[in-house]
């Protein structure tokens, strides 16, 4: 479902999640505030400013890559079925109710009556089989959805998803963004002028956007959910650099700072950071198939030569811990496989393995992003680490933009990159390591396309387990991709804004969000 | 009264106090500003502890302290330590920034206030179209175009684009400054005289006019430093030229922006050093211009 290069999300679906589905599920109607305490009902009206760390890459969620699009497309967008903040429970949302037949394997949705798109235009059955057509057809995340054969429109409020096998984690990646539901054939509009600002049914629209620098959302009058959401608007703008997201939070320019830096945590006051187990990972992304990585010694080498426990206490400024497993390990199901030696510091073998290899002693370069995320420290501190290993290396921190680009033609030495799953499953961090032949390393996605079929038509948490630790020991043998540390997910919240609660997985709705009275 | 001498006399000279001569203070304080500066760079290791590039992570943004006198940084390296060497990097590429573009800006110069007509406006207005570039932009776009390189001859990486940006950029102002003063300085009288006197041409360029159209460029060369110092720590600053990681006081500002409010010394430091340097070369500048002009 999604992640991103500076910061990379993922989403998808979890089999203990899909057990929790839909029972007893009315809309939460309470989430917990940061600071202070405000237990009267909550104020409509007003609205509150955030941070983007880096602008967002596309509307169309299935070619989105930044994690900053993620905690956007929330508010533009619904889906069928909604999380709780936390990740772990499955809400009604588009969808009030469905019905899961196994023997059949069917799947089938009953549309709220009362789910609108921000222009009042209702959401039936056939803008959810519009919309899966595109979930099928994306390149990057279109796996996610290889269970559904086909899709059934008995009426306008009843979907039928055929499945090509049983698939309980599916209900869980219908939760998140990537499974967003549009109108059908995009309104009347064309693709190109539909994604230039979408009409979703999420429940804010896009009022205005200023490319690279801000989004103006206003209420969506149609909201399925009654009564929401309490803002009249949020906006976003796009501040990269750490200390101006102080600055500008501190003078009450920003009510809400998305993912603040670890380096500039400290300076907050502690009441209004707001912490979540962190559904990411910190990894250092190789080039395979070109210049001197190519030579799996050298990459061995560098993953020998790493101190994990001074990176994270250094690099990371604390705020982290060390990364056990190259998916993320907050992920149920995601575990240490126990012939893995991910962590492992020797660096006399360090030494040896970069004799051995065909490295001829010149300079790597290693890009990071330079807008947000934990990556540009944490570069600074892995230089004099492999410099006494014998590898030389320079760090380069470019904008998540050109980062992505760069990553993605393969234009790279070593990076330096943070992705995390957007729900509790491994399905998310799976399809995105095979998409992007494991963080565009381009290595085979062969074990990860396998292991997440794998997960697809597992049958209980074991096999899920199983299938992770297979691609993990795969991924810990090739050594394309080096996990490094789990860094903290942490907001920062002024103290006049009510409802918010942290979101491990990244993605959050506003509606509940509120202005203290 | 009229006194004459007598053949193989010499005349009587007075012994006159030495005088002051305006400007003298301002070298002065400028020359030992400067100079303190370049004896620690030149000492570095000596006056300070260990590598700048020495990490220890797990005594990061220590507050100054007898072992670290300015603490330490977000990754454990001694802050001092960093800001000396850093004025190794900040002067030899302010210095380098400065002086190939004088070299070649003052040729130019000279040939366009010798030259004929069009010679001189080609060079002309070639200067207008370099001075119309963005300084900033065209930084960022050689640097991006140029990357960071691998380091060329005593240069580290990085070092060169930045030198390469100087020399594009600042030449034209060395180049306007000898130009105008060549051109002034030919229709002296003197120089019509040695003219008149036979004087090869080449002779009378090299003796008489150079010499006495170089002065503001020389006064100016002191002040470009001071500003390749500054522009260097912007570039720096806004993560352009000198690779992060490298003892470089706009890098070290920029890394000391995040902990401002608990470290504020790790931005002071770094800040106070480019203003100081800034004004030493300055002082220099107006010393000589002021020496120059009395």
């Amino acid at each position: 479902m999604c992640r991103s290069a500076t910061e990379a999300t993922a989403c998808g679906a979890a089999l203990t999640v899909a057990a929790l589905l839909l029972s007893g599920c009315s809309p939460s109607s309470s989430t917990s505030s940061p600071s202070g305490s405000d237990t009267g009902p909550a104020k409509r009206g007003g609205s509150l400013a955030m941070s983007l760390s880096s602008a967002i890459d596309t509307w169309n969620p299935q070619k989105a890559l930044a994690t900053q699009s993620y905690r956007v497309f929330p508010q533009v967008y619904a889906s069928l079925l909604r999380s709780t903040p936390d990740g772990k429970t499955l809400r009604p949302a588009l969808a009030s109710s469905y019905k899961a037949d196994p023997k059949a394997k069917t799947l089938t949705f009953t549309l709220n009556p009362d789910a609108k798109f921000s222009d009042g235009k209702p959401v039936t059955s056939a803008d959810v089989k519009f919309s899966e057509g595109l979930w099928s057809k994306g390149e990057l995340y279109g796996g996610y959805f290889s269970s559904i054969k086909s899709v059934q429109t008995p009426s306008p409020r009843t979907v039928v998803f055929k499945l090509s096998k049983a698939d309980e984690t599916l209900p869980a990646v219908l939760s998140t963004a990537n499974a967003a539901i549009f109108p059908d054939k995009y309104g009347g509009r064309t693709a190109d002028a539909y994604w230039k600002k979408p009409v979703g049914a999420g429940p804010f629209m896009i009022s205005k956007q200023t490319v690279g620098r801000s989004i103006g959302l206003t209420r969506n009058p149609h909201y399925y959910r009654s009564g929401l959401p309490y803002l009249d608007g949020v906006e976003y703008k796009v501040v990269a650099d750490g200390g101006q997201q102080l600055l500008q939070f501190q003078s009450g320019s920003l009510d809400v700072v998305n993912g603040v830096e670890l380096e500039a945590a400290a300076q907050y006051p502690k009441d209004q950071i707001v912490g979540a187990p962190s559904s990411g990972v910190s990894v250092l992304t190789t080039n395979t198939k070109s210049g001197p990585l190519s030579d799996v010694r050298l990459r061995k080498a560098i993953a020998l030569a790493i101190d994990y426990k001074k990176l994270v206490a250094g690099g990371y400024v604390g705020e982290a811990s060390v990364a056990t497993s190259l998916l993320p390990q907050q992920v149920p199901g995601v575990t240490k496989c126990p012939s893995c030696t991910w962590s492992t510091t020797d660096l006399a073998t360090a030494k040896d393995l970069v004799k051995d290899s065909d490295y001829n002693g010149q300079n790597i370069e290693l890009i990071v992003p330079s807008d947000g995320g934990p990556g540009k420290l944490a570069a600074q501190a892995l230089v004099p680490m492999l410099a006494e290993a014998g590898v030389k290396v320079t760090v380069n921190p470019l904008p998540t933009s050109s980062l992505i680009d760069k990553l993605s033609k393969s234009d790279f030495q070593l990076g330096v990159i943070t992705y995390s799953a957007l729900a509790p499953t491994p399905i998310d961090p799976l399809g995105f390591l095979g998409a992007t032949g494991v963080v565009f390393s381009q290595s085979s996605p062969g074990p990860a396309n396998k292991a997440l079929a794998e997960v697809h038509a597992a049958s209980s948490p074991s096999e899920v387990t199983a299938a992770a630790q297979a691609f993990e020991a795969t991924a810990d043998k090739s050594r394309a991709a080096i996990p490094l540390a789990v860094p903290k997910a942490l907001d920062a919240v002024a103290d006049r804004v009510r409802g918010f609660a942290a979101a491990p997985y990244q993605a959050y709705c506003a509606d509940e969000l509120s202005i203290k009275s | 009264m009229t006194a004459t001498l007598k053949a193989g006399e010499e005349v009587p000279r007075t012994r006159q106090p030495r005088r002051r001569r305006r400007g003298d203070g301002k070298l002065a304080v400028g020359a030992v500003i400067v100079g303190l500066f370049v004896l620690a760079a030149i000492f570095a290791p000596l006056i300070t502890s260990g590598h700048p590039a020495d990490q220890d992570l797990l005594n990061r943004l220590a507050p100054p302290s007898q072992a670290h006198i300015l603490g330490t940084d977000q990754l454990g390296r001694d802050e001092w330590t960093r800001l000396v060497h850093a004025i190794r990097i900040d002067l030899r590429v302010a210095a380098l920034g400065s002086l190939i573009p004088a070299i070649l800006g003052s040729l130019i110069g000279i040939v366009a206030g010798l030259g004929n007509h069009w010679l001189d406006a080609a060079i002309m207005r070639t200067s207008d179209i370099v001075v119309s570039l963005p300084l900033f932009v065209f930084f960022i776009a050689l640097v991006g175009l140029l990357g960071p390189g691998t380091g060329f001859l005593f240069l580290d990486p990085g070092e060169l684009p930045l030198i390469i940006g100087f020399t594009v950029i600042s030449w034209v102002v060395y180049a306007r400054l000898l130009r105008s003063e060549v051109r002034r300085v030919r229709s002296m009288d003197y120089v019509r005289a040695a003219r008149l006197g036979g004087l090869p041409r080449w002779r009378v360029i090299t003796w008489h006019i150079v010499p006495n159209a170089i002065g503001q460029s020389i006064v100016y060369f002191f002040v470009d430093v001071g500003l390749a110092v500054v522009a260097i720590s912007t570039l720096s600053f806004l993560g352009v030229g000198i690779p992060i990681g490298t003892p470089e006081w706009g890098s070290m500002i920029q890394a000391g922006r995040n902990v401002i409010q608990t470290n504020w010394w790790l931005i002071a430091a770094p800040g106070a050093a480019i203003a100081l340097i800034g004004m030493g070369l300055a002082l220099i500048g107006d010393g000589l211009d002021d020496r120059i002009k009395s």
